[in-house]
């Protein structure tokens, strides 16, 4: 390629010609001096020099300076071992060479064409080629392109075969599906510990702060009970329901997936944060266990992190993350069903009540003087479901046992028998709930086709269903109990196959690839595609780039033999790494942790509205009233179902 | 990249046609290169092939056409600057360069005062710290005495003082441009200061400072307002009751520390040096060419408490002022205790300030941790029940009416709806700012807000001048009287050193001074006299700010106080500068009055604020690179040059 001092030399000349009229001195403006840049008088008349080899030498040790000289070795690197490199599936050196040559004679096509089109000539043409890949000439420019096959083709190489370890690596676990410790991973490079969830969202309209006397309307009540209605009916998949009833624009199409939800996505606290708080800590998984460590850092939580919950000009009061977790999204979750142990549940009835009431703003001719906030809907709404942490849905009915207390509000649940056909019963043939152990007792709690366990929570979105289609912890030797059904569980590296289904190495069963039958491969394509673009990309590994780079500074051909010219170069080099690895690192865990302190500070004080203010809640036993001519005056000012909205 | 690279170069270059900027020599461009520029950036044992682009040229090439050029303006201003100044310390030594004395090292030997051979060297080798005659001639220690060209001499007391002034310049300037890099709220959460998080983020940035990882000393607190910004490093009594620092300079700067064994933390001399060295010359500059701009700029140093009156505080506020106009005109003990140290009226005048700031807070803790202002309190209570009257609350003793017993009020009637568990309190605007929209607690939105009033500023302080004025009061009527020529006459310095003077210095003084000694007691004057400025006053050696009219009460001597409608302010005026108190050689400067040291620093205070100003900045950069008279040695330097500073070139 051209040496910038001729291409600089030749257009300076060209500049010198137009503008001699300057040239009138027989001093040059520039001299040369060996080893120097400039020499200037200093303020007390000395000389100062700012001598050549200082100043590249401060660049060198800069970030761009780094940045330059790794580029250079790696092309280096490269164009050394490549012709040398033995490896499986690799394009022979001479393979590319002829691939390369191909090139260059297609440019010299595309410059005769060019030069008919623009009525030129081939040589402008053709320089005009060279000139943008900056090359002086032809055997230039077969570099040129030697090198950009060489490259391309080994950074494919490298990522497929070293697929196994880079998806363990971003798995977070080990050979043995055990969770890789904190301290065994690659230096600084962190697990994303992917989740792949679907759901099924409700757009509610209800203000997303107002914990206690938010008003929905009649539509959204409709589809909240439509929606949980289908997901208890067994003839129904959960991906039907999403592309049926979600109102979430992004998933609805493809059936309710989100995509790959990893530590980085951007999702809503309540459903990111919220299916670790459920998978990690909700579900049981903080026995006193080796991994639990781990189990929190994979969430971003250290156990030793604290929130700053108050201050005072003496004192800072700080609280562990994973205690106010523990209090604020199951002990201080009070809802008519009592107070939780493991985690809230809604029963499926207050579903099918918000639906079925949905429009009756008037019963007997009565309305409440409060206005909607009063309407057995939104009674239910704010009792049951305005809570912003992960809940269960059971195949409960709910009754009040009495209908003049407003003070204990007490309900009564039993278990609904779907199977039974008797009129006036709600019967489903196949209803999709299972039995799990929740807050002390085995319940039936509402789970897809395949068993897998509905999580739902109030984001300032709506309402979420949730189904983790595959958690980080369901394959790994942690033995997470929860939701996992009786089906034999496919590993995570499995789950995440980078091949497809008419491939020889392709697992079967589950997978990311799969979750819809298709004879379309491209579908099957795209999704591999998903993986393995979440497998190079920098979220992942913010020095992804530089592995390649790694990898053939410890190949046996250059290991122990390769001296740098500048001794401090291959140091910085690995210094930058190391740093882009580590402040990626520690920025991330800042970021998830300040995420976590926001959620948990907002679960206070939503906790708080809720409990800590009598008349905060419309007593449940209004909405069972509701419509009684005789019980018309507690929707009256002064009534026990009356609030100042 | 390579397309790129040429874009840009065809860009420069264009234009450097177009404006007839080219070199004269086109045969051949002169290149500098460094010493390897031809050899290969890797060699491989027992490889005997080429390998193609493996030579340095290309990166060096693709550093001359991107960022070299800038780095070499940098580099070339901060030299010079050392030049000007002296290398700060042996850390910002440029490879190769040996044997000098760095201003570290020349201000230990002075601080020593045993020979000062260092200092002596250190100054003969920089003229910046000279002593120059109003026509810029070098004299020695007399002012007057003319040091031809070549001639010995040995440095006096003036240019070791320059030696002294420009280090403590320095460091105050180094604390405070690490002051300024924390207290932008990054770096704390809900009032508390983590410097472990400042220290992470210039880890992660790449900075030479100590790894934060292998500390585990670091505490959170809170920095109470009156840390100085110069006081970054020094311990401080927390409100908590412990002593800290807000930042550890070792972490930054291992060059101070004692540990010789101390990890290695070079980010001030990096980062901190160059930028001060870089004012530094913008103030030099002002210094050689542009004095006057210094030295007429009306320089004030003050100190201006200001007492609000809003609607529940109006009677305490009345009361107050009136105290502390009392307390200001408070007689001296003897008959010679009239204060001259201009030093110890400033600390004087300050805490005073101070106090009376915590009254008017009514921060009910501090005010019974102060005897002084808990005498002053009771003393105001007992002229009337209902002033400063304390009352309990849940459990928060405070002062009614006033900003902090406001406080406790809300709380406790937030607190007493709270308990009624009344749905219709979270709409209360009260509430909601308590809990700060559901953020915190009520509890906790209590105590931040008691924080936010301890923090409150309601003194300015400071050094400013014409051109750059504080905001004080809502008329800009202190503005208008402070700058006035008259306040710097007005104010009159005292030599102390020199006994003849300073007797009728003092006399003056005192025949200015509002308190009298007559027939051997001490008295305020019956009314101000005559001949007294009409916009400064002294009362005890400390000078006041007059007003027109006497706002807080008839008496005449409250003309120190100017109301404007919602707040009362008094100002203090520590210092005033006028041209003769700045000039290099004369009977009035501070110099003569209160030492080099001292004139230096107020040098230093005041260019440092007009520095900032207009558009000195870049005419500074201008004037020194034309007086570099650079020799260029590369073209790809000279164009950039040519094209940023075309003026340079005419």
């Amino acid at each position: 390629m051209k040496k910038s001092k001729l291409s600089v030399g030749l257009v300076a000349s060209f500049i010198g010609a137009l503008a001699l009229s300057a040239c009138n001195s027989s001093t040059p403006a520039v001299t040369e001096k060996e080893g120097s840049l400039v020499e200037l008088v200093g303020y007390n008349d000395d000389t100062i020099e700012i001598k050549t080899n200082d100043i590249y030498g401060k660049y060198t040790d800069s970030s761009e300076g780094t940045k330059l000289y790794y580029d250079a070795v790696l092309e280096a690197l490269i164009r050394y071992e490549y012709p040398k490199l033995e490896l499986a599936g690799l394009k022979s050196f001479d393979t590319l060479k002829a691939e390369a040559k191909d090139k260059v004679e297609s440019s010299k096509e595309t410059a005769n064409d060019n030069a008919s089109s623009n009525s030129t000539s081939y040589a402008e043409e053709w320089q005009k080629i060279l000139d943008s890949h900056d090359c002086e000439n032809e055997e230039d420019l077969l570099q040129y392109y030697l090198y950009d096959l060489e490259k391309t083709e080994l950074s494919d190489w490298y990522a497929k075969n070293n697929i196994d370890s880079l998806k363990n690596e971003y798995l977070g676990i080990d050979e043995d599906w055990g969770l890789v410790p904190t301290a065994s991973k690659v230096e600084n490079v962190e697990s994303l510990f992917p989740y792949h969830i679907l759901h099924v969202l409700v757009t509610l309209s209800a203000d997303k702060s107002d914990y206690s006397r938010g008003t929905i309307s009649e539509s959204e009540a409709t589809k909240l009970w439509q929606v949980v209605r289908e997901l208890i009916d067994g003839s129904y998949s959960f991906e039907d329901v999403a592309f049926k009833l979600s109102d979430d624009t992004g998933s609805k199409s493809a059936y309710g997936d989100v995509g790959i939800m990893s530590k980085k996505t951007s999702f809503y606290n309540e459903f990111k944060l919220g299916i670790y708080a459920y998978d990690a800590i909700l579900s049981g998984i903080n026995s006193n266990d080796a991994s639990t460590k781990d189990i929190y850092a994979a969430f971003g939580i250290d156990e030793e992190d604290k929130v700053i919950t108050e201050t005072t000009s003496t004192n800072i009061k700080e609280e562990k993350v994973v205690d106010m977790i523990k209090e604020e999204m199951v002990t201080n979750v009070k809802t008519p069903v009592g107070a939780f142990t493991t985690i809230p549940t809604v029963p499926y009835s207050v579903f099918k009540m918000i639906g079925e009431v949905a429009k009756d703003n008037k019963i007997n001719g009565l309305s409440p003087e409060s206005g909607d906030v009063a309407l057995p809907r939104n009674v239910l709404y704010n009792q049951f479901l305005n809570f912003h942490s992960p809940f269960l849905v059971t195949n409960e009915d709910i009754a009040v046992a009495d209908l003049t207390d407003f003070v204990n509000d007490s309900v009564t649940l039993t278990e609904h028998d779907f199977s039974n056909t008797a009129a006036g019963n709600f019967y489903i043939q196949n209803d999709n709930f299972i039995e799990m152990n929740v807050n002390g007792a085995n319940k039936k709690v509402l789970a897809d086709r395949n068993g897998n366990v509905i999580i739902g929570v109030r984001s300032e979105a709506g309402i979420h269903f949730m189904l983790m289609r595959k958690s980080v912890f369901k394959a790994t030797n942690l033995s997470v109990a929860v939701g996992t059904g009786t089906k034999a569980d496919q590993s995570l590296q499995d789950y995440y196959t980078t091949s497809i289904p008419t491939d020889a190495d392709y697992p079967g069963g589950e997978t990311f690839v799969n979750m819809k039958t298709t004879n379309d491969q491209s579908y099957y394509k795209d999704r591999v595609s998903t993986i393995k673009d979440e497998l190079k990309s920098s979220n992942f590994d913010a020095a992804y780039d530089y592995r390649l780079y790694e990898f053939l500074m410890n190949s046996e051909l250059v290991k122990s033999k390769i001296t740098f010219a500048d001794s401090k170069v291959e140091e910085n080099i690995d210094e930058y790494i190391k740093l882009l690895r580590e402040t990626k690192s520690v920025g991330d865990t800042k970021s998830i942790n300040d995420s976590w302190q926001s959620y948990l500070l907002m679960l206070r004080y939503q906790n708080s509205v809720r409990n800590d203010f009598e008349d905060s809640l419309i007593p449940n036993t209004c909405a069972f009233i509701f419509g009684d001519s005789t019980k018309a005056d507690e929707f009256k000012e002064g009534g026990k179902c009356y609030v100042n909205k | 990249m390579s397309t790129n690279k040429k874009g840009v170069r065809l860009a420069v270059l264009s234009v450097i046609a177009l404006l007839g900027l080219t070199a004269c020599n086109e045969s051949s461009e002169v290149v500098a290169k460094p010493s390897n520029y031809d050899d290969p950036i890797i060699t491989i044992t027992g490889n005997e092939d080429e390998i193609h682009h493996n030579v340095l040229s290309i990166i060096y090439d693709a550093m001359r056409e991107s960022g070299v050029s800038s780095k070499v303006l940098d580099e070339s201003l901060y030299r010079y600057a050392s030049s000007v100044f002296g290398y700060y310390n042996s850390v910002t030594l440029p490879e190769g360069v040996t044997d000098v004395v760095t201003l570290k090292e020349a201000a230990k030997d002075v601080e020593a005062n045993a020979g000062y051979a260092k200092a002596y060297k250190f100054i003969k080798e920089h003229k910046a710290y000279w002593y120059y005659n109003e026509e810029g001639e070098h004299v020695k220690e007399d002012g007057t005495t003319v040091i031809k060209d070549g001639e010995d001499w040995t440095p006096g007391t003036t240019e070791l003082g320059h030696v002294t002034a420009k280090w403590n310049a320095i460091e105050a300037r180094i604390a405070e441009d690490m002051y300024s890099r924390v207290s932008s709220g990054s770096y704390t959460t809900k009032n508390y200061f983590s410097e472990k998080e400042f220290l992470r983020s210039l880890h992660e940035a790449g900075e030479s400072v100590v790894d934060y990882q292998t500390i585990d000393t670091f505490t959170k607190f809170i920095i109470p307002y009156t840390v100085e910004e110069d006081e970054v490093f020094d311990l401080f009594d927390g409100y908590d009751g412990a002593q800290h620092r807000v930042l550890t300079r070792e972490y930054y700067q291992s060059s101070v520390s004692d540990d010789a064994n101390a990890p290695e933390a070079t980010y001030i001399e990096d980062e901190i040096i160059p930028n001060i060295y870089n004012d530094l010359l913008i103030e030099q500059y002002l210094l050689d060419e542009d004095v006057a701009s210094v030295r007429n700029s009306r320089a004030r140093k003050i100190n201006v408490l200001k007492i609000e009156k809003y609607s529940s505080f109006t009677n305490n506020a009345d009361m107050l002022v009136k105290k502390l106009v009392e307390e200001i005109y408070a007689l001296p003990v003897s008959a010679t205790s009239l204060e001259t140290n201009q030093e110890v009226i400033e600390e004087n005048g300050n805490k005073l300030f101070e106090k009376y700031s915590i009254i008017a807070k009514g921060l009910y803790e501090q005010i019974q941790a102060n005897d002084d202002a808990k005498q002053i309190v009771d003393d105001l209570h007992a002229l009337a029940s209902d002033i400063y009257e304390v009352e309990t609350k849940q459990g928060q003793s405070y002062y009614k009416s006033t900003t902090y017993g406001d406080l406790v009020e809300d709380y406790d009637k937030i607190e007493t709806v709270l308990a009624e568990k009344k749905f219709d309190l979270l709409s209360d605007t009260k509430y909601t700012s308590f809990t700060s929209s559901g953020t915190r607690s009520v509890k906790e939105g209590f105590e931040q807000q008691k924080i936010d009033i301890m923090q409150a500023q309601n003194i300015t302080k400071g050094w400013y001048i014409q051109s750059s004025t504080p905001t004080l009061d809502s008329n800009g009527t202190i503005n208008d009287r402070l700058f006035k020529l008259s306040v710097a006459n007005a104010k009159i310095e005292l030599d102390e050193t020199n006994d003849s003077e300073f007797a009728a210095h003092y006399a003056d003084l005192a025949k200015a001074d509002r308190l009298v000694y007559e027939g051997g007691a001490w008295k305020v004057r019956d009314e101000a006299s005559e001949d007294e400025n009409k916009f400064l006053c002294s009362i005890n050696g400390a000078y006041y700010l007059k007003f027109d009219g006497q706002s807080a009460g008839e008496d005449w001597t409250n003309d120190i106080v100017y109301d404007d409608g919602s707040a009362y302010y008094i100002v203090q005026v520590f210092e005033a500068a006028k041209d003769a108190k700045l000039r290099n050689v004369s009977k009035d400067n501070y110099a003569h009055t209160r030492g080099q040291v001292f004139m230096d620093e107020v040098i230093d205070e005041v260019a440092k604020i007009v520095g900032k100003t207009g558009s000195y900045s870049t005419l500074s950069r201008e004037h020194w690179l034309e007086k570099m008279d650079i020799k260029y040695h590369d073209q790809a330097i000279y164009d950039y040059f040519k094209s940023n500073y075309p003026d340079l070139f005419d």
